[in-house]
């Protein structure tokens, strides 16, 4: 078939469908187009003409086929609950405990703050404006950092540690002496020492959860300067250094799981 | 609405798969589809448009895994169609009513390239306009009259028309207007 009897083709056909263009329709009248019309009219109609015969039981069947498919579907659908995930129980059950853990993580993040906070209270009250500018709205520049020494420049006297998102891991000691000797150094601003001379992995560093958690526990640590983590004896512990009320300063180490004193020494 | 339409997708599965056998299965199939799938019509289209694509689909995946296993009573890949050749409609040794005429037809549709017979089912039989074919086959509207035309011209081949007397059964023209000229444009 040649390129202009296609075209032959392709008029006569849009002109059974009525699917002619306004310039296709404005044409004259071609004999051949015609004669195309005719031959197209007759296998089109051959087609429309042919009746195919439903079997109605068949049809009765593939209509209760379908309607079972969509019964099914939609039961799918209810038991798979509005987002359509199916959830297996012991994620149900890890979720729970996570958001439980988180709540209580919160809880006690909250005691933690107020027991800190409590000092600057009773500095308020007794007028002190030193102690009130000193509360925990300062910059982080003038805080006595958790991960140890204190900034350059910062006095760390009476200074609460805020929880830091990162505690120092100290490292394991065997005596609380050793332990002291690298506290001092990190107060000194020689923490970079402190780690690799104490030979040992420790507690392997910590979130700030274990001081709120024992700030929570305890009503003495208004005057931390230091926390950190540490290994004693190979016992995970809680390193606080804090101001004494005599002067000096006293290194606690607490239990991690009690927040009970295991060992403590003047600095 | 499946009872409604029932008939009209059992009878393009018929044309478009060529055979009983598969035409009940696909239509079932398209059903089903069509049950499971209710929830993405989105009345864009009418319901019917929307019907006659999921049939489509659903008739052209048969043709696809019918690629793969031989199906009595059609011509296969590399078979002689000249053993099928259809006997002309109109001719007085076939015959223009029953049984007879319906092999014929099968047979000439079963030579139709699937793209140009599946564009003629859905124009002829499912009574979509071009722009409504194009949008179920995901192709331009160009491209849809060009294989309705091809569809047919072969389609009038297999048939013989134009050597034998011609029986138009259902004039269904669209227009009163006299047809164009061929020329060029």
């Amino acid at each position: 078939m040649t390129d202009h009897d296609q075209r032959l083709d392709d008029l006569a056909s849009a002109y059974l469908d009525g699917e002619l263009s306004d310039e296709e329709r404005a044409r004259e009248v071609d004999e051949a187009v015609l004669e195309r019309v005719d031959r197209l009219r007759v296998a089109r109609d051959a087609l429309v003409g042919e009746r195919v015969v439903v079997d109605p039981a068949r049809r009765d069947r593939a209509i209760t086929a379908a309607l079972e498919a969509f019964d099914a579907g939609a039961v799918d659908a209810d038991s798979q609950g509005r987002g359509g995930e199916v959830v297996a129980m012991e994620r149900v059950a890890t979720r729970h405990s996570a958001r439980r853990a988180a709540q209580l993580t919160a809880i006690a993040a909250a005691v933690a703050m107020i027991a800190l906070a409590v000092p600057f209270l009773g500095d308020l009250d007794s007028g002190s404006d030193q102690t009130v500018m000193s509360a925990p709205t300062e910059s982080a520049d003038q805080r006595v950092l958790a991960d140890g020494a204190p900034s350059a420049g910062a006095a760390p006297e009476s200074l609460a540690v805020a929880p830091s998102d990162e505690m120092a891991d100290l490292g394991s000691f065997n005596e609380v002496a050793d332990l002291a000797t690298a506290v001092r150094a990190r107060l000194d601003g020689a923490a970079a020492d402190v780690e690799t001379s104490s030979g040992g992995s420790g507690a392997g560093g910590g979130n700030g959860k274990e001081l709120e958690i024992c700030a929570a526990e305890r009503s003495d640590l208004d005057t931390v300067v230091l926390a950190a983590l540490a290994e004693l004896d190979g016992r995970p512990v809680l390193v606080l250094v804090r101001d004494a009320e005599g002067g000096g300063r006293t290194l606690l180490a607490l239990d991690l799981e009690s927040c009970a004193v295991v060992a403590s020494q003047e600095l | 609405m499946l009872r409604r339409h029932h008939d009209r997708i059992y009878a393009v599965c018929r044309r478009i798969t060529g055979n009983d056998a598969d035409a009940q299965d696909t239509a079932q199939d398209a059903l089903i589809a069509l049950a499971r799938g209710i929830h993405r019509f989105d009345g864009r289209a009418a319901f019917s448009t929307w019907a006659y694509r999921v049939t489509t689909n659903v008739c052209l995946d048969e043709l696809r895994r019918r690629t793969r296993r031989p199906v009595p009573g059609l011509p296969g890949v590399g078979e002689d169609k000249g053993a099928m050749a259809s006997p002309a409609i109109g001719a007085p040794s076939a015959g223009i009513e029953g049984y007879a005429d319906r092999v014929v037809l099968d047979a000439a549709l079963a030579e139709l390239s699937e793209e140009f017979r599946v564009a003629v089912v859905l124009r002829d039989l499912c009574d979509l306009d071009y722009a409504e074919i194009a949008e179920v086959l995901g192709i331009p509207p160009g491209t849809v009259r060009s294989r309705i035309a091809r569809g047919r011209s072969q389609l009038a081949d297999r048939l013989d028309v134009g050597n034998q007397p011609m029986r138009a059964q259902r004039p269904r023209d669209h227009t009163s207007s006299t047809p164009p000229t061929g020329s060029a444009p």
